[in-house]
């Protein structure tokens, strides 16, 4: 999707953006308001959560327009989204444990996926309650490993740009990242025994 | 194979990393060679395979709302101004003006400059005193063929015209008079050479009205080239007098006594638009004094008659003069234009300044 043209206009509307045109900031809002709250929702694990943290990663970003010196302008809004939702993870985490009924579960229109269109109605919501699933696991993760994880499989940085980010040393990014991968795989371990027919279709990958 | 937590930890680590590429070339020939060997690891690692191909297959799911800022979350007040804006804004408001008044200024001169000229430079003797001299200039530097039809000057192209051959009828007579009229043909002749040169004329008489310049050397060049071109006729008769006039200082004596005899050839001319009559006549005196003290300077065509040195040097104001007002004016229009731009330019940049 980034043909050069697209990104000559971000880069106009960025620029515009730092000159204080909110406008211009919301138009770059619109673009990536999809991969914001996706990382958010990974992150915090609960719709309504994540969706006041993208927010406050939104207001962010904006405030900190001065920071971004080029380069893609995705990974820095994502950075600032993914330090915005660690620290309000650890903060909440400190506080009573979240509510279980805050979790969206498979028969909840809440947590929006977008799927293919070509599926059918019985694998739409197989897929559902599979993704469903594997946010609960994820969700069952500590805070660090949780956002290691996210930024590595989900976001797609780099060990050294996430211990860059993080600012901790590779071999703790290393051991962070196995060890949540290794968790989530116990974790689905255990929905499979429990759903079998969710695993239907991963057995086919 | 009872194997000890530590152990299976590190293996998931090492099985991590060679997913992602991680290893050192030893680690990783290490494994490769370890899964050959051991089926438990191997399995290990397809977990771990399908594991992380879950996660990255995860949707990207759509924002459950329009996450798009209001100033009221930033902070900002909405209808604040740039001030970087707004303050260039001005400046370019205030160009706009200076300008405009500049164009204005140079417009409205370049008008009044030119309505004199063609009005009454004729008239007013005064306009001789000064300016005329230059016209003369212009005369020497050609040959001075009469270009009557060749005429720059915008007014009273036809009076000139008609003036030029009245006056070149009687100068040519007065130039076959005899050695004296000589002399004062070589006055006079230079004088109805102007009239005669309808194009530098023109020139001349533009540039006796306007303020003396350099550019009416280049002018004056110009129409001295015209003048080349055309008559050759009105050589012979510069050719008569200039020999003897021999030298420009003649001039200015005879001319003084001329005068009355100048002014003789061309009472019309006074009342005509043609500048060089008018130029030549009232100004017996100044205009010789002015020729003696032309110098041919510039004349570039100029033929280096004798005649003519004399004139060439003081035409550059005349002949600026049919030239100013159309530069000057053309630089006012400019001047004009641009200062409109600017104010749009301002407009512009104040709408801006609104919209932070």
């Amino acid at each position: 999707m980034s043909t050069v043209a697209t990104q000559e206009n971000e880069q106009r509307l960025i620029q515009a953006a730092q000159r204080g045109d909110l406008n211009a900031f919301n138009a770059l809002v619109l673009t990536y308001q999809d991969s914001v709250f996706t990382v958010a929702y990974r992150i915090m694990g609960e719709m309504q959560a994540a969706s006041d943290a993208a927010q406050e990663a939104f207001i962010l970003a904006y405030r900190r327009l001065s920071t971004y010196r080029g380069g893609s302008f995705r990974a820095w809004l994502l950075r600032i989204t993914t330090n915005q939702c660690y620290d309000e993870l650890r903060r909440l985490r400190r506080k009573p444990a979240i509510s279980m009924q805050d979790l969206p579960d498979a028969d909840s229109d809440d947590g929006p996926a977008l799927s293919a269109d070509t599926d059918t109605p019985e694998e739409v919501v197989q897929q559902r309650e599979l993704q469903n699933a594997i946010q609960q696991c994820i969700n069952s993760l500590s805070p660090d490993q949780r956002v290691v994880l996210v930024m590595s499989d989900i976001e797609g940085f780099n060990y050294q740009e996430i211990a860059d980010q993080l600012g901790a040393n590779l071999g703790t990014i290393k051991s962070r990242l196995s060890r949540a991968r290794a968790g989530v795989r116990d974790c689905l371990q255990a929905v499979k025994e429990l759903l079998p027919s969710v695993f239907r279709l991963n057995s086919d990958e | 194979m009872p194997m000890s937590a530590e152990r299976k930890t590190h293996d998931i680590e090492l099985l991590s990393a060679y997913l992602d590429g991680q290893l050192t070339e030893a680690e990783r020939s290490a494994l490769e060679t370890r899964l050959q060997n051991e089926s438990d690891l191997r399995q290990q690692l397809a977990e771990l395979r399908a594991t992380v191909a879950l996660i990255r297959e995860l949707p990207t799911m759509a924002a459950p709302r329009d996450f798009r800022l209001t100033h009221a979350m930033v902070g900002t007040n909405p209808q604040r101004r740039q001030p970087r804006t707004y303050a260039f804004s001005f400046v370019s408001a205030a160009a706009a003006i200076v300008l405009f008044v500049l164009g204005f200024g140079l417009l409205s001169s370049s008008m009044s400059t030119r309505a004199p000229l063609a009005s009454s430079n004729v008239a007013s003797d005064g306009l001789a005193a000064t300016s005329q001299p230059p016209q003369v200039a212009i005369v020497p530097t050609q040959t001075q063929p009469p270009t009557i039809d060749v005429l720059p000057l915008q007014y009273a192209a036809t009076d000139v015209i008609e003036q030029e051959e009245t006056l070149r009828d009687q100068s040519g007579e007065d130039a076959r008079s005899g050695a004296d009229s000589q002399q004062a043909q070589a006055t006079s002749l230079p004088a109805a050479t102007l009239l005669f040169e309808p194009t530098m004329g023109a020139d001349t008489f533009a540039g006796a009205e306007a303020a003396n310049t350099g550019t009416a050397i280049e002018e004056f060049s110009t129409a001295a080239e015209q003048a080349d071109e055309e008559a050759p006729a009105a050589e012979l008769l510069l050719q008569a007098p200039a020999e003897g006039d021999t030298a420009a200082a003649s001039v200015p004596l005879p001319t003084q006594s001329e005068a009355p005899a100048m002014l003789a050839l061309q009472p019309t001319d006074k009342p005509t638009e043609m500048p060089a009559p008018a130029l030549a006549l009232p100004t017996a005196t100044p205009l010789a004094t002015e020729m003696a003290s032309l110098t041919p300077t510039s004349a570039p065509t100029a033929t280096p008659a004798p005649t003519s040195t004399v004139f060439p040097t003081p035409v550059p104001q005349p002949i600026q003069v049919p030239a100013r007002p159309t530069d000057t004016g053309a630089l006012g229009v400019i001047l004009i234009a641009g200062s409109i731009v600017l104010l749009a330019a301002a407009v512009y940049l104040f709408l801006r300044s609104r919209r932070p």
